[in-house]
């Protein structure tokens, strides 16, 4: 019996020393294969964030009374555009048409003007312009520094100049719409 | 420790998903090259992490940039440069739904007749096209529906075009016309045969106090051949004499180049 349970312990303490020495083994073999190499592969990006308004968005101006005519109108939109790009980049606009339609009535786009705001929640850098909107592509920001999220507030104007000539005056009541793109590319 | 890492690996998860939100264009610019008669392909991703599908129509157009730098459009055929017609996709519009990712092979067929050592380049878009959700959101007066559009560089150099070089060749003060306001306009002229990204320094010491001025830098991206002034803004209070440096550090390599003018303001 003694000898039985001598062996016993003799089994079992061989049994923990292989297992202890088989986890040094594997803990020796983790330490000796832990350099790995990481590999952090970039690449240019641009992105237009959801939550920009230039994203299938309206903006509208109504004209309703004798006053709104006889008045410069200004909507403004923040964050109409959201933009993340690991480049510096340029931000142009064009409208995709050369009047605001309502069927067959038109009124030229180049009543309006959209203007970049400094301040606000604008976050975006570069050179901003103010765009009397064309089919053409114009610039609206120029060379603004890379970065992520960054924030551009507009204004749309139609000035009273506009709204009280026979551009708007005058014409048939309705809906008159088109598209505007707002276009970011790299620098 | 093992929840440990789950929870680790859960986190890793949630925030950068949170992180990539919206539609994005990779990369923003591609560079073909091949020789005469080739044809040859890149891969752009259009990636949608929104919750909407967007559709894009594909259309192309050429570009120079003026001497500012500033990029100027014409139809896609009009300038000698211009390798538009070269260029074609599997679709002329492109579907991306509600969080997926789109690769988009470019291909570009290079003529046998073109001359092989002439950079050419047009620009590719991906414009955003209205629903009509869209459409019928507009409610009354005048209504502007407003898009995005992403703008993809597309460069061809052929293969034996190795030489990257910027000259300095001007350096002067300027006067700002509409707002009377001054500037330091350093000129440069891309005399290699290669695109060239550079960034441009320019740094003011008083030579009578030493006092520096550091003007933030321009990144600049400039075809062969071409030649552009870049401006910086000068402080308002600015008077006295100062030694002007302009350094042009060149992308990619540790090139740069340095040019120096004394000014007095």
């Amino acid at each position: 019996m003694k000898k039985l349970i001598l062996l016993s312990v003799l089994a079992l303490a061989a049994i923990a020393f292989t297992t202890n020495q088989a986890v040094a083994q594997n803990a020796t073999a983790q330490i000796t294969s832990a350099t790995t190499q990481v590999n952090i592969n970039l690449s240019d990006v641009i992105s237009i964030d959801p939550g920009s308004v230039a994203d299938g968005s309206t903006v509208e101006f109504n004209y309703n009374t004798a006053a709104d005519y006889n008045s410069t109108q200004t909507k403004k939109v923040p964050k109409s555009l959201i933009v993340t790009s690991t480049k510096s980049f340029d931000v142009n606009v064009k409208a995709n048409g050369a009047n605001f339609e309502k069927g067959r009535d038109f009124i030229p786009v180049d009543v309006l003007t959209i203007k970049p705001v400094t301040g606000g929640t604008t976050t975006m850098t570069g050179t901003p312009s103010n765009v009397v909107l064309s089919t053409s592509d114009q610039k609206l920001i120029s060379g603004a520094d890379l970065g992520s999220s960054l924030v551009l507030d507009l204004e749309y104007v139609i000035p009273q100049a506009k709204s009280s000539s026979s551009d708007i005056l005058g014409k048939p009541a309705g809906t008159y719409t088109q598209k505007v793109t707002y276009t970011a590319t790299a620098l | 420790m093992r929840f440990c890492f789950l929870v680790f690996v859960f986190t890793i998860f949630t925030n950068s998903s949170g992180a990539a939100q919206g539609v994005s264009m990779s990369p923003t610019r591609l560079f073909f090259s091949g020789n005469p008669g080739e044809t040859v392909t890149e891969t752009v991703i259009l990636n949608n992490s929104s919750d909407a599908d967007y559709t894009l129509s594909i259309n192309y157009k050429d570009w120079e940039r003026n001497i500012h730098g500033d990029k100027v459009y014409y139809e896609s055929g009009t300038l000698e440069k211009s390798n538009a017609s070269w260029v074609s996709t599997l679709e002329n519009t492109v579907t991306i739904p509600a969080n997926s990712t789109k690769e988009i092979v470019v291909t570009m067929k290079i003529p046998e007749t073109v001359a092989d050592d002439q950079v050419t380049n047009c620009m590719m878009f991906f414009t955003q096209l209205a629903t009509q959700a869209d459409e019928a959101a507009v409610q009354g007066g005048i209504g502007i529906i407003t898009l995005f559009e992403f703008g993809l560089h597309i460069y061809h150099t052929p293969p034996s075009n190795s030489v990257k070089s910027l000259e300095i060749t001007n350096m002067e003060e300027v006067t700002d016309t509409d707002t009377e306001s001054r500037k330091a306009a350093v000129t440069i002229f891309n005399d290699g045969n290669v695109v060239n990204d550079a960034t441009v320094e320019f740094e003011l010491t008083n030579t009578d106090t030493g006092t520096e001025i550091k003007l933030d830098p321009r990144p600049i991206s400039m075809m062969p051949g071409s030649e552009q002034v870049v401006l910086f803004p000068l402080p308002e209070e600015l008077s006295g004499n100062y030694l002007g440096v302009t350094i042009v550090k060149m992308a990619g390599s540790n090139d740069m180049r340095v040019g120096e003018k004394t000014f007095a303001f």
